[in-house]
């Protein structure tokens, strides 16, 4: 076998095979998952759609039965969410993402529970390689290449853990990705006069779930019209194919301006003015680009290709690689403008996603040229860099990656999330609402109520003791401070709410707060006025006052790592 | 997240941070010793700085001084060695030496009753001040 030639038919059936190994990773990824607990907090407000959805009620905004007493706190404030994720609008509350996502995985959850959350992000990502395979094999890849491109994206990528996650990034993926295959190499047998409106339309579709894809929807537009275009379509072809996914793209911002009243719908960088949105650029490109290095080595790969190629380019450079390089390059710094910032808790750059399968193709393409193009010397260098970025690439995704997310699954929310099941309190305050978000899974089970200041969560607790409650959750941050002795009220109905520390639960703090009378009850609270809520000096009750300031609090990088995760 | 010192304010404003909203302008121009970290996806800001006496009037002009009951209090301080730990437990500290102030922060959600909460702390024996901003 030769990496250009392919000559052993059993070397052909190899794509296939990683693909199926790939499906087996994913399957043990998601084989821990238990309950509604996400990787990212975006996906519980996602999910808290999608169960929405999946319960029959289709109305696009999130709303959430609860009696008049919670509904009544939730309009003065403590409503568990607030912007960037959640936005009101005439007096309805919308989730920051599309609806579209939570709206498809809505008939999975209803059908399989639980389990149907992941189909379309495995589905689509099991696609998707069928998909980068059968493009391979357009452009006369050897067996070799086409297995080695295979394996680096399926096992050297961050994009394969997100087929456990649910987020629809494989599924947007998926969609452009199709239209690029389109572009660059037809099938071999022809295709019908369907196939560039369903090309287009599909790659126009990922810009219904990700919003950066409109980049790459411009650039691909552009490049099915290029001179040095050498995909072999007629031009009706590709008018149909830009005209369709042009379209459906401008369809997605008319739908998203319908909903949300901006075409770009609710994402806090619309407000961004223009100076800022360049401030801010430098630090986001540095961190997208940083992420794509760390978590995808295999970018280095094209690079190192036309340094070792760099005396015969126009070769080197002949379709596609040439094109789909100025893709990659054109993509990564618009970004950035785009979405200025770096993606949250992720793994790996999550916005440029789309460059995996891009990287992929380009070091397949690599591999093969090599061969044919380099003197041995240059070659086996080249093939070096190759095996080492992937192998880099397979530590820190497949590895420590598939590690991170199984524990993560495991660890992280889970525990938090069991405590305030199991527990008999029918509310729970938060002190941020990532923490509402990650608890989403409890929303048809327990009141949610956010609490960002020691105030609020004694205003929750003198409503819950004028009802007769006598006990609730707090959950914070286990860098946060421990909630003093409140008191509130004065006179007849002064209270008091006294918190003991539960202990820490995966990723937060959990305290169980007891409502009561105030001790020693006569007048209001020293130096405070009616109504204003102060720290309880000499709580009464022993045993509830077992706050525990100046605990040794977990390591704070520890918690940032866990809320962020960046290259070190 | 990173972490970056700027001797004066017209450094920071030279290093881009106050175009970029991560030192808000409520500074006085006189701030000296400015340490700032952010946090670039949840928009989060701890800042420590030195004043003026002359310039506090200024600096709290546009703030709201608040209990420290009404505090929203930042997380990972912890690894800031300029974050003073008993700033954290002044709402259960009876005699703490801060004194807090509610300040206005860059009108994010346009059209939303929400509004970012940030906070300036500050200490009567002190020409240091602490400030964050807390989504």
């Amino acid at each position: 076998m030769t990496v250009a030639g392919g000559r052993f038919r059993a070397a052909s059936v190899a794509p296939f095979l990683v693909i199926a190994a790939g499906i087996g990773f994913v399957l043990y990824l998601q084989a821990p998952i238990t309950a509604e607990v996400f990787f990212n907090g975006d996906g519980g407000i996602k999910f808290l759609l999608a169960r929405q959805f999946a319960s029959g009620d289709l109305r696009a905004d999130l709303h959430f039965p609860a009696p008049e007493w919670a509904r009544s706190l939730w309009t003065e404030g403590l409503f568990p969410f607030h912007p960037p994720f959640v936005y009101e609008r005439e007096d309805l509350r919308y989730a920051q993402y599309p609806i579209y996502f939570p709206l498809l995985s809505a008939p999975f959850y209803r059908l399989v529970g639980l389990r149907g959350l992941y189909v379309i992000p495995a589905l689509a990502l099991f696609v998707h390689w069928l998909v980068f395979r059968s493009l391979c094999a357009r452009l006369r890849m050897g067996a070799a290449a086409m297995t080695v491109a295979t394996l680096t994206l399926a096992f050297a990528s961050p994009l394969t853990l997100y087929a456990a996650m649910f987020w629809e990034h494989t599924l947007a993926v998926t969609l452009a990705f199709t239209g690029l295959a389109a572009v660059v190499a037809p099938p071999a047998g022809g295709e019908s006069r369907w196939a560039p409106l369903c090309a287009g339309l599909l790659t126009g579709l990922s810009t219904w779930f990700r919003p950066e894809l409109a980049c790459f929807v411009i650039l691909l537009a552009a490049l099915s019209f290029a001179p040095f275009n050498r995909g072999g379509r007629p031009p009706w072809w590709r008018g149909l194919f830009a005209g369709t996914m042009l379209a459906a793209t401008l369809a997605s911002l008319i739908a998203n301006w319908i909903l949300s009243g901006h075409p770009m719908g609710f994402y806090r960088h619309i407000a961004y003015a223009p100076g800022q949105r360049l401030a801010l650029y430098p630090e986001s490109l540095a961190a997208l680009t940083g992420n794509l290095l760390y978590f995808y080595p295999l970018v280095l790969v094209p690079a190192a290709y036309l340094l070792l190629t760099v005396r015969d380019p126009k070769r080197a450079l002949a379709w596609p690689f040439g094109a789909l390089l100025a893709i990659g390059i054109l993509f990564l710094p618009v970004v950035p403008l785009l979405l200025p910032m770096g993606g949250g808790r992720q793994w790996g750059p999550r916005y440029l996603l789309i460059l995996v399968p891009l990287v992929a193709l380009l070091s397949g393409l690599s591999a093969q040229r090599m061969s044919v193009l380099l003197p041995r010397l240059p070659r086996y260098l080249g093939f070096a860099i190759l095996a080492g970025a992937a192998w880099l690439g397979f530590l820190r995704n497949t590895v420590l990656g598939g590690d991170r997310v199984v524990s993560d699954t495991e660890s992280r929310v889970l525990p938090a999330l069991d405590y305030v099941l199991k527990h008999d309190s029918e509310v729970v305050a938060v002190s941020r609402q990532w923490i509402s978000e990650d608890l989403a899974a409890a929303f048809d089970r327990r009141r949610f109520f956010l609490t960002p200041t020691f105030a609020d969560l004694a205003r929750l607790a003198a409503a819950l003791g004028g009802r007769g409650a006598s006990r609730f959750l707090y959950l914070c941050l286990p860098s946060e401070p421990s909630p003093p002795p409140l008191v509130f009220g004065s006179g007849e109905r002064r209270g008091r709410a006294a918190f003991a520390r539960a202990g820490d639960f995966g990723q937060y703090t959990i305290y169980e707060a007891r409502i009561g009378t105030a001790g020693g009850g006569s007048g209001p609270a020293p130096e405070r006025e009616q109504g204003v809520l102060g720290p309880q000096r000499n709580p009464a009750e022993p045993g509830l006052d077992r706050t525990q300031y100046g605990q040794p609090a977990r390591e704070d990088e520890q918690e940032l790592e866990r809320h962020v995760l960046e290259p070190r | 997240m990173r972490e970056t010192v700027y001797p004066t304010f017209a450094d920071a404003v030279a290093g881009g941070v106050v175009a970029g909203g991560w030192v808000p302008d409520l500074l006085p121009e006189g701030a000296t010793d400015i340490r700032e970290t952010h946090d670039l996806d949840t928009e989060e800001v701890w800042l420590r700085f030195t004043f003026a006496r002359e310039a506090l009037p200024g600096l709290v002009r546009q703030c709201t001084e608040v209990d420290a009951l009404h505090v929203s209090y930042p997380r990972a301080t912890r690894r800031l060695s300029w974050w003073p730990d008993d700033l954290q437990r002044a709402a259960a500290t009876p005699a703490t030496p801060y004194r807090f102030y509610r300040c206005p922060s860059p009108d994010r959600y346009p059209g939303q009753t929400y509004k970012v909460a940030a906070f300036l702390a500050l200490t009567d024996d002190d020409r240091a001040a602490w400030y964050w901003r807390r989504p």
